[in-house]
């Protein structure tokens, strides 16, 4: 292939055009450089000279080698870098969500679980259940692992949230995995007995709230007709004194009427001690599809509030408050670090069923959330098994998991194949399939994929800007450290 | 473009290969029906837009450029292609662990 005369070899890479007559060059492993469309027809057309700086950039990030003796080197350093990239595979199956009851104490105009009347007993996970569930989840090879309790709201079911979590540190004696455990509650129910259960176990709490008051009361309905608000509010401070503030998180359900408070309410997550904020548009799921048209805006309205309180989150940072946006942090790390970031949600391929795995209150067991959101909505395409009528292995290597993996794999997929921004970013077959009947799906009118490369063009005009206050800010985030701690390394 | 109304591009196929045109019409699917077609070493491209509006237009007068980026990433393909087969087979490759001892 290499003619005598070739003075190097152009590695593998994907380009766009991105900014004023710049061109994004971004290699197998993600490494990047931007160049000026003349240097860019040079590079292309191996026009470069190997003594000019150009050309050592570009060999530097892996997009050129020399052909006489530097190519197979860099074939070799490719592929640990991407092995590197890729960990998240080696780590199968990391998160295991425990649905232990579909009761609710809320009727939220937008929840995805489909819940149900806090009665009906019926809907609760059995210990039996529960315990067949565990056994599965302690024969995943992955080395650490998270188990979430999800719901309804779990805390309906606490005896079984207890018993498995005594159970689960007890298996564990014997296999000796990392075991973190996690419990998403909307706090309405938890109490000082519950949280030194939770202190005393290591269980982190992962909550939800939609702003202040009016906010968050418009669209969280308890059932009793008290204000959620008021027990948030209540419970959360409780919560904070037992098991410290860096050990509860809220989630921020965006929708057409908070939309554009986003300012307002992270100064209001600030106030109240959180650290981080996760901006996320609206799933369509379960009561969010039924109520869309009172709770629903465009992908373009999402983009515009997402990039405005990002600018304000790190105006924020600059001004002294350590406060994270977690989205932008997941894709910076995967912009400005060789390391593997296993966000189920956004990975090739699709982490449904490799990175996480939901156990339905009745043992049914599904790759991800959403499909199991999807078979409360009727449609039971990705359910995988049950957890007292199949084995480990008949569970995570059957037909729907191998098809999820063969058909979402970004390398290779209409339109991701050339993007750009392939490597940062990943495939959801669920929602393909929801949205389109096909878990391949159609980029061309994809909110998913409108949204994921907005949000890169605009992540990565700030990092071409290279202002070192922003710069100082996403590095902050990405090694979890405080921006002073950042400051002091670069001077 | 007036509803109904057909346009046609004419590509020369010893400049843009089929498969950087297909590329292409592909990515104007969602805006327009597309029907490809080879008469005499002319690829001839004919689009219906699927909605009424000067926007349509506007989309087609992107169309060459988009092939030409299609047909720049095909010849880049040729050069690094086997790279790529060969970096993915080595990165998922069995690893031997040498014991240190």
């Amino acid at each position: 292939m290499l003619g005598n005369m070739q003075k190097y070899q152009i590695l593998p890479f994907t380009f766009k055009s991105i900014c004023k007559d710049k061109i994004l060059l971004v290699n197998q492993v993600g490494e990047f450089i931007v160049l000026n469309f003349n240097d860019f027809q040079r590079f292309k057309s191996i026009g470069l000279n190997c003594n000019e700086e150009l050309y050592s950039d570009l060999k530097a990030k892996h997009l050129l080698a020399d052909t006489n003796d530097g190519l197979d080197l860099a074939v070799d350093l490719l592929a640990t870098k991407l092995r590197t990239r890729k960990a998240f595979l080696v780590n199968f199956t990391a998160l295991h969500m425990m649905v232990v009851t579909l009761r609710c104490n809320c009727r939220c105009t937008y929840c995805h679980a489909s819940s149900v009347d806090i009665h009906k007993k019926n809907f609760d996970m059995t210990w039996n259940i529960a315990k067949n569930t565990i056994d599965i989840i302690f024969q995943t090879p992955a080395p650490a692992i998270k188990i979430e309790f999800q719901g309804g709201e779990p805390l309906l079911n606490w005896d079984i949230i207890k018993e498995s979590v005594l159970y689960a540190e007890f298996l564990n004696k014997f296999i000796n995995k990392q075991v973190d455990f996690i419990i998403c509650t909307n706090l309405i129910n938890i109490d000082k007995d519950k949280l030194d259960f939770c202190k005393k176990h290591h269980i982190l709490i992962s909550t939800s709230l939609d702003g202040y008051r009016q906010h968050h009361d418009l669209h969280r309905k308890t059932v009793d007709g008290s204000s959620a608000y008021g027990s948030f509010i209540r419970n959360l401070k409780l919560t904070q004194e037992i098991l410290g503030v860096d050990n509860c998180s809220a989630l921020l359900t965006i929708t057409k009427d908070n939309i554009k408070d986003l300012r307002s309410i992270i100064d209001h997550y600030v106030e109240l001690g959180f650290k981080s904020i996760f901006l996320r548009a609206l799933n369509p799921y379960g009561n969010a599809v039924i109520n869309y048209k009172d709770l629903g805006y465009t992908i373009n309205e999402f983009i515009t509030a997402y990039k405005d309180a990002l600018d304000y989150i790190i105006q924020l940072n600059i001004k002294g408050t350590n406060f994270v946006e977690s989205y932008t942090t997941l894709l910076l790390s995967r912009i400005l670090t060789p390391f593997s970031t296993g966000f189920v949600d956004l990975q090739s391929p699709s982490g449904a069923g490799i990175s996480g795995a939901i156990y339905y209150y009745n043992g049914e067991v599904y790759p991800a959330d959403e499909a199991r959101m999807l078979a409360r909505m009727g449609d039971r395409k990705f359910y995988i098994g049950h957890v007292l009528k199949d084995k480990y292995k008949d569970i995570f290597n059957g037909s729907v998991i191998r098809d999820i993996v063969y058909n979402s794999c970004v390398e290779n997929m209409p339109i991701c194949a050339d993007c750009a921004y392939q490597q940062y970013c990943g495939a959801d077959p669920i929602r393909n399939y929801l949205e389109t009947k096909d878990i391949v799906g159609n980029r061309l009118c994809s909110d998913f994929c409108y949204k994921n490369e907005n949000i890169l063009d605009y992540l990565f005009k700030l990092i071409i800007e290279n202002n070192p206050d922003v710069m100082s800010v996403f590095w902050s985030w990405i090694t979890k450290r405080t921006l002073e701690e950042v400051k002091i390394e670069n001077n | 473009m007036p509803d109904n109304m057909m346009t046609s591009i004419c590509l020369s196929s010893l400049v843009y290969e089929r498969q950087a045109i297909v590329n292409a019409s592909h990515k104007f699917s969602e805006a327009f029906h597309i029907h490809i077609d080879l008469e005499n070493d002319q690829y001839k491209i004919t689009f219906k837009a699927k909605a009424k509006g000067e926007e349509s237009i506007d989309k087609l007068q992107m169309f060459t450029n988009e092939v030409l980026e299609q047909q720049v990433r095909l010849d880049l393909n040729k050069q690094f292609g086997n790279l790529r087969d060969l970096i993915y087979q080595k990165a998922f490759s069995v690893v031997e662990v040498v014991n240190a001892r």
